[in-house]
């Protein structure tokens, strides 16, 4: 029952996956990636387009930087523990 | 008659998306609540009375199950209803339909918030919600699939842009994942037996953030940043290959939180090399978001949405990071059942899928109401209460699950453990009251930008100006 199950549950989403992927090739999905790439920008005009910041945002760069540089030392302090000590 | 149903189901555009931001606001408090009063528990165990709902077995799963459904889930539901209709140049299909899916969907949470306090639960990690709410889940799943299909079948646009083929693909996973994890057709239980329910069990545990959460945020951030910046996306190629990567390598990751179980041999090693392959979409999609932004940084900062949107993504880099090193054994010998693992849930769906999530609603919010934000100073102090909170927390549980984990392999028992840790229980719990300030201060600023009426001049500007500060 379970292989069973299992069996057909990915062979539902390989099939539904490749279908997927034929019409996104049949209706050139991947073909304007260049023009893809505006798409967010839809309804925004030059001048918004242009604006310049009002203000540097210091603050904010040294806070996600502190969170970044915490968060790759307790990896460092993790990995060294697991494969180094034990 | 006809008046309480344009009341209840209106059909203006932006409707639905203010409304689910305003539940996901609200259930972000309700949900924080919760977590504080679990982690109360470890801090003074004799503070709260001796009620089973308010016993730690009850308040976790209340806790996960309102922040993801009720809190995670309504922010990205009310983004793509913007979202979709922007980028493929048409309105939403059915505003009265996306309505109704705001109040089924606000019921369907609701029940959660009656069910697991009370105990009617199916006892399974992360696949709690009672066999009835699992229906109402996957039915309001359908009706989103339809608004989200009908949407893209009537677009203006031909190319479809890389946060609809997240969304749709989120979505449709969100189905699958769900109905296959949760067992829905065995409703007495819920579940198998055995170790196939465990593999069923831990498929839906991971991929709930994976393939259900995941897909929602990183579509808004594509969407977010580019706009923000008014920079064009740095490749929509690479976007693809990252979704498409996605498919391919998320879907069997989940065993490799039975590394210590006897589950075959081969089915370990492919959630391994896949969990150590997800790097691929990880950096694509993070290489794609970081050189858009790359040199206007100081345009992200300058928007609140945008803000909370760039912090997301720096915490799924430290989220992706860790990931693939906790699925070593050697690594997992140390910390799997240990605080660092809970740390890193943290670091996932508050760091980045909560902050996407906050950020995507302050950013679109202005964009559907045609109104700006209440108070950018108020979005501004709960980005710090964010932040900080969110530090704490994975401070705090790291360094107590490393203490835990060194104790344990050395032969120490858990409760001699505890009392070294409780220090670090504290800081989560200072920590956890920053997030529910901040919680609260979002409710306000989201409550008054929605009832503030758009008088002045700079109220009636293009909406997308508005958003991003810029004055005509």
């Amino acid at each position: 029952m379970f292989v069973s199950m299992w069996v057909v549950f990915l062979l539902s989403g390989l099939v539904m996956a490749i279908v997927t992927i034929v019409w996104a090739i049949r209706s050139k999905q991947f073909d304007d990636q260049q023009r893809a790439r505006f798409l967010p920008l839809t309804g925004l005009t030059g001048r918004e387009l242009a604006a310049a910041p009002k203000k540097r945002h210091r603050a904010e760069i040294v806070g996600i930087w502190s969170m970044l540089i915490i968060g790759v030392s307790a990896l460092g302090a993790c990995l060294v523990l697991t494969l180094v000590v034990y | 008659m006809p008046n309480v149903v344009n009341i209840l189901l209106p059909k203006e555009p932006g409707s639905a998306s203010r409304r689910f931001f305003l539940s996901a606001a609200i259930w972000l408090f309700v949900g924080v609540f919760v977590a504080l009063l679990a982690a109360l528990g470890f801090v003074a165990p004799d503070l709260l009375p001796a009620h089973p709902m308010l016993s730690f077995g009850r308040l976790r799963p209340t806790h996960i199950n309102i922040v993801v459904f009720g809190f995670l889930l309504s922010a990205y539901f009310g983004g793509f209803m913007y979202v979709v209709p922007k980028v493929c140049r048409t309105e939403l299909f059915a505003e009265r339909l996306a309505n109704f899916a705001v109040w089924f969907w606000n019921a369907v949470v609701l029940g959660i918030l009656y069910a697991l306090p009370h105990g009617y639960t199916q006892g399974r990690e992360y696949a709690e919600n009672p066999w009835i709410i699992d229906i109402a889940i996957l039915l309001a799943v359908l009706v989103l699939l339809i608004l989200v299909f009908g949407t893209i079948i009537k677009r203006q646009e031909k190319l479809l842009y890389v946060s609809v083929w997240y969304i749709a693909g989120g979505l449709m996973w969100t189905f699958f994942v769900y109905a296959v994890g949760n067992v829905v057709w065995e409703p007495s239980s819920g579940s198998w037996t055995g170790m196939s329910d465990q593999i069923l069990l831990w498929f839906y545990g991971h991929n709930v953030v994976g393939l259900v959460i995941t897909p929602q945020a990183v579509a808004l951030a594509y969407y977010i940043l580019p706009r923000a910046t008014g920079r064009p996306l740095y490749s929509h190629t690479l976007s693809l290959v990252g979704f498409w990567a996605l498919i391919v390598m998320y879907t069997h990751t989940g065993t490799h939180h039975l590394l210590q179980a006897p589950v075959p041999q081969w089915l370990k090693v492919i959630s391994i090399v896949n969990s150590i392959a997800l790097l691929i979409p990880v950096f694509a999609f993070l290489t794609n978001v970081w050189m858009t932004a790359r040199g206007h940084l100081d345009r992200v900062f300058e928007s609140a949405g945008a803000k909370f949107v760039f912090t997301g993504t720096v915490w799924y880099f430290l989220t992706c990071l860790q990931g693939p090193f906790h699925s070593l054994p050697a690594v997992q010998k140390v910390t799997h059942f240990t605080q660092w693992v809970v740390a890193h849930a943290h670091m996932a769906l508050l760091g980045f899928a909560g902050s996407i999530a906050i950020g995507g609603i302050y950013f679109i919010l202005p964009q559907v109401t045609g109104r700006k934000l209440y108070s950018e100073k108020l979005a501004d102090y709960h980005f710090w209460l964010t932040l900080v909170g969110g530090i704490g927390i994975f401070i705090s549980l790291t360094i107590g699950g490393l203490l835990q984990g060194e104790a344990w392999a050395n032969g120490e028992v858990v409760y001699r453990v505890l009392s070294e840790l409780r220090v670090y229980f504290i800081v989560r719990g200072m920590s956890g009251v920053l997030i529910l300030v901040g919680a609260l201060l979002f409710i306000y600023n989201v409550l008054m930008t929605l009832l503030a009426k758009p008088s002045t001049a700079a109220d009636e500007q293009p909406a997308e100006a508005i958003a991003k500060g810029v004055t005509a």
